[in-house]
């Protein structure tokens, strides 16, 4: 009895698995396949074409990235996978759209009153997604909560307080003079949330229903799935051009260029350097490619005095020994810039610093010179990600050319940062994101001597002059002067040789051909308001 | 059966506080700090130490599992460190979605699987068996990820008959959106099924019952179907039984080729960010569902085979003949 039902409902599955193949050929569902009726075949459906390509843009854009969002709350989800989605939902007091420097977004103007102070008027009339006032009361709130929160305080502790002056002023008081104030208060984790809405539902509730004040409001997150997101009609600035936005999580690479060949999403996050070329061959996609803040380099253990990584020589016959170009060329397939110092060329600071060029016979000398012409051989620490365990085996082989032995150890992410902060390393591979676009960021963890492990510098550094120049770089508002303050730290850190720098590797995006106005932004938080998408 | 099967849940118990306690401690024991994890980069110590304190990650790990426990007992099965949301609610929420791929590859299994078997059982060494079991070898060897990855570009992408990936949310798009996953995750569990019922026929075709059956002119459809299968389906019902409760457990792989947001994803993606709570609670759901799947594997068996069946019952019936006997001793051998 049981077992004929079963067979029964067995044969039922099949069969309605079937038909719905079967429909599948003869109805085109627009829901699965929106812009299935590109010019990527020559089927059949290209006689429906002309009547829909009227200039009708879609009312809904769909975009895939990797992971899911971790948290709606932007205090709380820093992840970059969650802030592509919640830097949508809220306005920051500051904004950097694509390559600008950073503008005025709730704010309407700012002064800087004196060293320490800055003034800002909050621009009257914004909205937040529930119908109620933006006002000085939330935009406190809000910077009070993420400097509370575990997870972003970082971002905005250089606050010392936030007052209230006006009915639309408030005063920012540092601190310590702190010139990078505008890009930290235009990073997503700045967001300005709703005080009065917060308090009345609790936080429990706003993670699960956030609204902010931005272009978007969140219309349903499906966890692990899709988020979907509808245009916010009181916005108060440039109003989306899309109605729907969909993000969709899909977390395998060769899935998602697939997801954009067919047509089921419209743009594509996270492309991988070996999907590259497959986007790139495609004619009705278009790739957008974008060095990003991020640096691949060793951090050279100079805490290890029984080590030869102690001697300079050594370190710079090293830097000498690997060639960066091969590197790039290779294994991210050109996706690359050689990089000369931990700051991206985007980054505001930047300035271009001496490097160690490709010389093996240099190399030798150096290490002969050291003693180590017979060599010894060293530690690398890596991640577990297979790119950069590929990159430290091409640097393994090199490095054998000037007789080191290289032993990789490569850890899963937890322990591997904790090996690092140990120290265990004579090379550690890091790959650094300066996220907030302002060398500051990088300089102070990576490099003062008080930041030694955890916060982030791994080459045990300490060298007075460097702490001085650190400190007057993230004092010094002129960013001039500031560029000449970094390039003698950055002669001092190449002195040193405290890293072998090999890239700042690319950001890829790839998109249908009829996506417009995808404002690629450097820190990889688009903003999508001004995207279109043809039918 | 209804002792026993209530005798089963409990059983369940402590199961699961020895694979808790485990995975617990492995956890625990691994050398890293969760709270950089969760923190990134950039977080300052103070963060840090505020976050350790809030998790309560500065007990000793005895204090941490029982507290795990105790909020167990009462239904919490904790936050997820990463996303701060009730774990409970996300597996909940993502369960029936590996629900539905599980049984729809449960179904392709089986109803492949064991009409396969029994033929290639019939037809021994004939090139169908052959065939069947070539074939067998290479699904059950092939890992799935590259098996879905090759269906989708063949059905997705070169032929786009179906959706590449996600899940559909209307009954259409969602049913074409489940062939791929599912013939994927089906593949593998049909050619273990399909060589079990292979064997388990072959034993049961050369028993004497078989002969009788056939000599007393019943029709060979029905000596295959009542006789032979039915006496067969023990050890069927066994590896479906436990395949079906892996799969419960979520499978990993299929679910992330495929987007597919299910239970299996939540676990791969809590393990990729040591989400302690969140790699506790998809343990326990997999180690639930697997041992439910076992019973009810077991209370099949009764189903099936009267034999085993009136053997559930003689234990009841001797439990109430004995018991005012006072010889309890000797129960256990019955």
């Amino acid at each position: 009895m049981k077992k004929s039902l079963a067979f029964l409902l067995a044969v039922l599955m099949l069969l309605s698995a079937l038909t719905g193949c079967g429909s599948k050929s003869e109805t085109q569902t627009p829901s699965t396949q929106p812009s299935e009726t590109s010019s990527t075949t020559n089927s059949g459906e290209k006689t429906e074409e002309p009547s829909a390509a009227e200039a009708a843009y879609k009312d809904t854009v769909i975009w895939a990235q990797a992971s899911d969002v971790t948290s709606m709350d932007p205090h709380v989800g820093k992840e970059t996978a969650a802030v592509t989605v919640t830097c949508n939902i809220f306005s920051t007091l500051m904004i950097v759209l694509g390559d600008s420097e950073p503008q005025p977004l709730l704010a309407e103007s700012y002064q800087q009153l004196n060293e320490k102070d800055w003034e800002f008027t909050i621009r009257q009339g914004v909205k937040f997604h529930d119908g109620s006032d933006l006002t000085v009361e939330d935009v406190k709130y809000s910077l009070d909560r993420a400097i509370n929160s575990n997870y972003v305080s970082y971002i905005v502790n250089f606050i010392e307080s936030v007052e209230i002056t006006g009915d639309n002023t408030i005063v920012i008081h540092c601190k310590e003079p702190y010139a990078p104030i505008l890009n930290n208060l235009s990073m997503p984790f700045s967001a300005i949330v709703p005080k009065a809405y917060i308090e009345e539902n609790g936080e429990e509730y706003f993670q699960l229903h956030p609204i902010g004040s931005g272009p978007y409001k969140l219309v349903e997150w499906n966890p692990g799935e899709s988020v979907k997101l509808e245009a916010f009609e009181d916005y108060f600035g440039d109003k989306a051009k899309t109605k729907n936005l969909v993000m969709k999580v899909i977390p395998e690479a060769a899935q998602r260029v697939i997801a954009l060949e067919t047509g089921e999403v419209d743009i594509a996050y996270n492309i991988e350097a070996n999907n590259l070329a497959q986007v790139q061959n495609n004619p009705d996609l278009v790739t957008l490619e974008e060095p990003s803040m991020t640096c691949y380099n060793y951090f050279f253990n100079l805490n290890k005095p029984d080590s030869p990584i102690a001697d300079l020589r050594v370190r710079q016959a090293i830097c000498h020994a690997v060639d960066c170009d091969l590197i790039i060329d290779t294994i991210l397939n050109g996706t690359g810039i050689p990089a000369t110092s931990m700051i991206a060329p985007s980054v505001a600071g930047y300035v271009k610093s001496s490097k160690y060029e490709y010389d093996l016979d240099k190399a030798k000398e150096l290490m002969a010179e050291a003693g180590y012409a017979d060599g010894f051989s060293l530690v690398m620490v890596v991640n577990d990600s297979q790119q950069r365990i590929e990159i430290c085996q091409v640097v393994q082989s090199m490095l054998k050319e000037i007789n080191i032995d290289v032993e990789i150890r490569s850890y899963e992410q937890a322990t591997y940062i904790n090996a690092l902060n140990e120290g265990e390393h004579d090379m550690g591979f890091s790959a650094w994101i300066t996220s907030t676009g302002d060398a500051d960021y990088t300089y102070m963890p990576c490099y003062h001597s008080t930041q030694w492990g955890k916060p982030g510098n791994r080459s045990f550094f300490a060298n007075e002059e460097a702490d001085a120049l650190i400190m007057e770089g993230r004092s010094q508002s002129d960013i001039e002067k500031r560029k000449e303050i970094y390039s003698q730290l950055n002669q001092i850190i190449y002195e040193n040789c405290t890293q072998l720098f090999i890239c700042h590797p690319t950001n890829s995006y790839s998109m249908s051909n009829k996506v417009d106005g995808f404002i690629l932004n450097k820190d990889g938080y688009n903003r999508l308001n001004y995207v279109t998408c043809l039918q | 059966m209804i002792k026993y099967i209530v005798k089963r849940l409990l059983l369940l118990i402590p199961v699961l506080i020895g694979v808790t306690f485990f995975v617990f401690t492995i956890l625990s024991l691994a050398p890293y700090d969760p709270v950089t994890v969760i923190l990134g980069d950039g977080a300052t110590e103070e963060a840090m130490e505020n976050m350790r304190e809030e998790l309560g990650l500065n007990d000793p790990l005895l204090v941490r599992y029982v507290n795990y426990i105790w909020d167990l007992l009462h239904g919490d099965f904790g936050k997820s460190y990463k996303t701060r949301l009730p774990v409970a609610d996300q597996i909940l929420s993502r369960f029936p979605n590996t629900i539905l791929l599980a049984s729809c590859s449960m179904v392709i299994a089986i109803v492949l699987g064991i009409p396969l078997g029994i033929l290639s059982a019939k037809k021994q060494y004939s090139l169908l068996d052959n065939v069947a079991t070539v074939g067998g070898l290479i699904s059950v060897s092939m890992p799935n990820f590259w098996l879905g990855l090759l269906l989708v570009i063949l059905f997705a992408l070169k032929l786009r008959w179906l959706p590449s990936q996600g899940m559909g949310e209307d009954p259409v798009s969602l049913i074409k959106s489940l062939i791929l996953p599912s013939i994927t995750l089906g593949t593998g569990i049909m050619a273990s099924v399909m060589r079990m019922t292979r064997s388990s026929v072959l034993e049961t075709m050369r028993q004497d019952y078989i002969s009788t059956a056939r000599s007393k002119g019943i029709a060979e459809s029905r000596v295959t179907v009542r006789h032979m299968l039915k006496n067969a389906l023990i050890p069927i019902i066994t590896i479906s039984a436990l395949q079906f409760g892996h799969l419960l457990g979520g499978s990993m792989l299929t679910e992330t080729v495929f987007s597919w947001p299910g239970v299996g994803r939540y676990m791969l993606d809590a393990i990729k960010t040591k989400d302690t709570p969140a790699i506790m609670g998809s343990v326990i759901l997999m180690s639930v569902s697997f041992s439910i799947m076992n019973l009810l594997a077991d209370i099949l068996y009764a189903f099936v085979d009267p034999r085993i069946k009136s053997q559930y019952q003689t234990k009841k019936k001797n439990k109430q003949k004995k018991s005012p006997a006072e010889d309890g001793g000797k129960e256990a051998t019955a």
